[in-house]
């Protein structure tokens, strides 16, 4: 699938560093290489584009962007020439990718007491980080390595309260050595999700959902309270707290220091969300593939960002038949060896399937136009849930350029500096001297074509080579 | 002749695309606030004051504010000639599962922390059908798994507007409790937990009330010392704090009078209970819903001042309800107990006058009787009856407008209003009602046509008890069909 600069190195281990000290760490420092490409066109997240540019990167930071073609001598030319385009890699901005695989509920069994299992067993783990278990050379982080992603937001799979997802580079395996680990930052948020406990176990339905979120923050309150009575004067005849790792890892939410991620379907739930939201003043990050818009004024007042899953949906069958057979009559239609009045075959439909059919149309567009609909409400948009099959997520971003009225620079910004800023990582997303070099190299013209070929993904400023093959 | 209809198909196809995003709008008038009418000429039946022949109704940005003969308007506000019509307050039911997600979190004897107010869907064309029957509100419930359920969420069917416009704002609280079999089932027999008799169920409600009593105590001293130390830092020692306990507010409210109960119940002798345990926790004004032996102790529900709301003859779908009557409605009623009819029933909800009527041919109760039993009589029993239930001036314009007597098996709603704007109309009623949001992209004509079937199929004929409520389905919960 790929090369690498370096094909050795131990696999990290994050959990055994977290054993032994992070001064371990330091005794196992690597080099990271000195690059340059030369002479290439390169395409900003916010579109604009410079011609016959250098670009020199080293240590994973962007040293210079320039028009100069002079390169350190200690830098290994990686492409040159004006067929090559370079933009800023894609960031994922929440998945799962390098993370095991979720654990059935049904493994687990039925707690003796339904009403109250336990924090695994209901889903609740937002104590979970992802680093602890994030496995790089996991064929998701390699798909999304081969799509274009520099870097990936991943969190645990799981339930109402998976854990808190880290940034990643995607840079391969073999790039590290020692206790190296690909994490950039640790703990960006508390992935939230509409998932009951599955099985005989509290919470089920969404509504119960909603109340166990708020009983655990009300319980972390008051755990934070009295920590703080404890550690602070005037307590000396105190009870010491009952501490529970679970209550303490929320209480930056609850301080409102890290936001919720919170994976939606609907713009219901999006709205239950944000009554949380409000209840305890934290922020949050939506990530769905809905069309938000109906809420667009409460999510611009309130400064929440979206990321935008790129799926691509299925037309109708009826919608699809249609359009084929039009492309084969204008087709046939061109072509002068066609027999005349040959008659497509037809199907009669009742008055109320054309009316049923009418306004099915109507939501197709609907769908077709929500990215666009969302982003001309003003919202903040960008991507997340990349599911590592690079072809589809290419026809995805083809959809809706071509049918969603979404032009290339938009799709762009939403994939690099969109999701950047939403996740609050600035140095990603663009590519300017001092940036982290997480780039892409495509041959072509226009790198959303269908003819441009992805050549290499950098990430933190290690190349990665795509086998197109 | 086939390719017209087909190029009709592409025609249409292409013009939509060419639009590029616009919707075509098929959907029925959707909420837009409250709004200014003139209803002119009909025959009012207010419910509180009598039948009004001849009669006009000047609604006012939702509000009625006047009636009488004669009434005029300003030039601007529409005017519907209801001469010939009968006008009534729009119908409310005491007892639905109309547009919930979820019904029911069967996985705690005890939800009180839970609220149907975060399980509604603003998208369901039932409310659409359930205001072609003249109903304007409803009690959104939880199910009846649990001795002590969801709160619930009384509703304006303002069809078309969100999750928080649908609310009516104003009511008070309600909960929902559940005796006998549901309870005993799902917890006792599924689970393995309390309760598992009537006595459990008893003893669950107890159990968690003293547990309310006690965690208002503690709490209430928390707070009290946590202000005395945050005023006096110096002098007062920190108290150890006492989590908020949502479960334990909401029942706590329950015995301060703040949230009235709706309890789910057959039998006589588990509704006694009931009256006996509220009365030793100072409880008062709830309500007994379904409630089909309630007749059997009618002069106890009246002396303690519970309401019921019930069937008007429907029974025998499960064990504990094969004792009934249907002149339950009557005899309570008689003996002077707040009766109202409901429907529990996505599809009964569309014909409740018919369920009205039936009280009259049963029970002999006088026709007026039999209209409070859906209007002013559920609205006293949600707390709403200041605002709704009746035709009054200071009221809500909520109103039923119907081609007769609404009590006859002829009678056909034409037009209902929600805060004055019209949301059904006959006249203008469309082929399809679901909102443009509700429409799904991707769903086959084939499954929409089985939805739509199985929406207006009529009362299920699988309430019995060999198949009633279902659980669990191997090993995991599944979303539950309410059972009654």
């Amino acid at each position: 699938m790929k090369c690498n600069e370096r094909m050795s190195g131990t696999p990290w281990i994050l959990g055994l560093i977290l054993l032994l000290g992070s001064s371990l760490t330091a005794t196992a420092q690597t080099t990271l290489p000195s690059y340059g490409v030369q002479g290439v066109h390169v395409i900003q997240s916010d579109g604009s584009v410079k011609t016959n540019q250098t670009i020199h990167w080293a240590d994973g930071v962007i040293r210079r962007v320039s028009t100069d073609e002079t390169l350190p001598s200690s830098a290994r030319v990686l492409a040159e020439g004006d067929s090559l385009l370079i933009l800023p890699a894609f960031i994922d901005g929440l998945n799962h990718a390098g993370m095991p695989d979720a654990v059935a509920p049904s493994s687990y069994g039925n707690p003796d007491r339904p009403s109250d299992p336990t924090y695994d067993r209901a889903g609740i783990q937002p104590h979970r980080l992802a680093e602890l278990e994030f496995d790089v050379s996991h064929s998701s982080v390699e798909a999304h390595q081969s799509a274009g992603f520099g870097a990936v937001n991943s969190s645990h799979q799981g339930r109402m309260l998976p854990g808190q997802s880290s940034m990643f580079f995607t840079q391969a395996q073999e790039t590290f050595s020692g206790y190296e680990s690909p994490l950039y930052e640790s703990a960006l948020g508390y992935v939230f999700q509409f998932d009951g406990a599955g099985g005989r176990a509290y919470p089920s339905t969404d509504m119960a959902i909603m109340a166990r979120f708020k009983q655990l923050l009300y319980d972390a309150e008051a755990l934070q309270q009295h920590i703080q009575y404890v550690e602070g004067s005037g307590a000396e005849q105190m009870e010491a707290p009952k501490r529970d790792a679970v209550l303490e890892s929320l209480f930056p939410l609850l301080n409102g220091e890290k936001p919720l991620m919170a994976s939606v379907d609907s713009p219901e739930d999006a709205e239950r969300v944000l009554m949380l939201a409000d209840e305890f003043d934290f922020s949050v990050i939506f990530a769905t593939s809905a069309d938000l818009t109906p809420i667009a004024s409460k999510l611009t007042q309130s400064a929440t960002p979206v990321l935008f899953q790129f799926d691509r949906p299925e037309a109708p069958d009826w919608i699809q038949k249609e359009v084929k057979e039009t492309a084969e009559e204008e087709s046939e239609a061109q072509d002068e060896t066609t027999v005349e009045n040959e008659e497509p075959s037809e199907e009669e439909l009742s008055e109320e399937e054309k009316a049923f059919r009418t306004r099915q149309a109507s939501a197709w567009d609907a769908k077709k136009g929500a990215l666009r609909s969302m982003l001309d409400a003003g919202l903040m948009i960008g991507a997340y849930g990349f599911d590592g099959k690079v072809t589809d997520f290419y026809e995805a971003l083809r959809f809706y350029h071509e049918q969603g009225g979404v032009s290339s620079t938009e799709l762009l910004n939403i994939l690099s500096s969109n999701t950047a800023m939403i996740l609050g990582i600035e140095r990603l997303g663009t590519l300017t001297e001092g940036s982290l070099a997480n780039m892409i190299v495509m041959r072509g013209q226009d790198w959303l074509s269908e003819d441009s070929t992805l050549l290499f993904t950098m990430s933190n400023g290690h190349v990665i080579t795509i086998d197109n093959d | 002749m086939t390719i017209q209809k087909s190029t009709t198909h592409k025609g249409l196809l292409t013009a939509v695309m060419m639009l590029s995003f616009t919707y075509v709008s098929a959907q029925p008038s959707t909420y837009a606030g409250p709004q200014s009418v003139l209803i002119k000429n009909g025959l009012v039946k207010t419910i509180t004051q009598g039948d009004l022949p001849n009669t006009d109704v000047y609604i006012v940005n939702g509000i009625i504010q006047g009636i009488g003969q004669e009434l005029s308007a300003p030039g601007n506000i529409p005017v519907i000639d209801a001469t010939g019509k009968v006008v009534m307050p729009g119908i409310i039911d005491a007892h639905s599962h109309l547009n919930t997600v979820s019904t029911n979190e069967a996985t705690s004897p005890v939800t009180a922390e839970i609220t149907i107010k975060e399980s509604i869907d603003p998208n369901d064309v039932a409310m659409y059908h359930a205001l072609a029957g003249g109903v304007t509100t409803i009690n959104l419930m939880h199910g009846s798994a649990n001795v002590i359920g969801a709160r619930n969420a009384t509703l304006k069917l303002r069809y078309g507007a969100d999750q928080f416009g649908l609310q009516f704002q104003e009511a008070p609280q309600t909960i929902k409790f559940a005796l006998g079999e549901n309870p005993t089932r799902v917890h006792g027999q599924g689970t393995g937990v309390q309760p598992r008799t009537r006595m459990g169920v008893e003893r669950v409600i107890r159990d968690i009330f003293d547990d309310a009593i006690e965690y208002d105590r503690q709490r209430q001293a928390y707070l009290d010392q946590k202000e005395a130390h945050e005023r006096r830092p110096n002098r007062v020692a920190p108290p150890v704090p006492v989590a908020m306990n949502l479960r334990l507010e909401v029942i706590s409210d329950i015995l301060k009078g703040n949230i009235l109960v709706h309890c789910h119940s057959y039998r006589a002798d588990e509704i006694v209970m009931l009256v006996n345990v509220f009365k030793e926790y100072g409880v008062e004004n709830y309500t007994f819903q379904h409630a089909n032996e309630a007749f059997k102790v009618a002069p106890e529900l009246a002396e303690a001042g519970a309401n019921a709301s019930v069937f008007s003859d429907w029974w025998a779908y499960k064990f504990e309800v094969y004792y009934s009557t249907a002149y339950n409605a009557a005899i309570l009623h008689e003996n002077g107990v707040n009766t109202s009819i409901n429907s529990d029933s996505n599809e009964l909800i569309r014909h409740l006058n018919h369920e009205a009527a039936k009280v009259v041919r049963y029970g002999g109760i006088s026709a007026d009787d039999a209209l409070a039993m859906i209007t002013i009589n559920p609205a006293k029993q949600l707390g709403i009856d200041d605002m709704v239930g009746s035709l009054e001036v200071g009221k809500h314009g909520d109103i039923s407008i119907w081609s007769a007597d609404p009590l006859s098996i002829y009678a056909v709603n034409e037009m209902t209003l929600v805060d004055g704007q019209v949301l059904f109309n006959r006249e203008a009623d469309v082929a399809d009602a679901r909102l443009d949001r509700a429409i799904s992209y991707d769903q086959s004509f084939k499954d929409l046509q089985s939805e739509v079937s199985e929406a207006v199929r009529g009362r299920q004929d699988d309430a019995c008890m060999e198949d009633a409520f279902i659980l669990f389905e191997s090993g995991l919960q599944t979303e539950q069909t309410h059972n009654h």
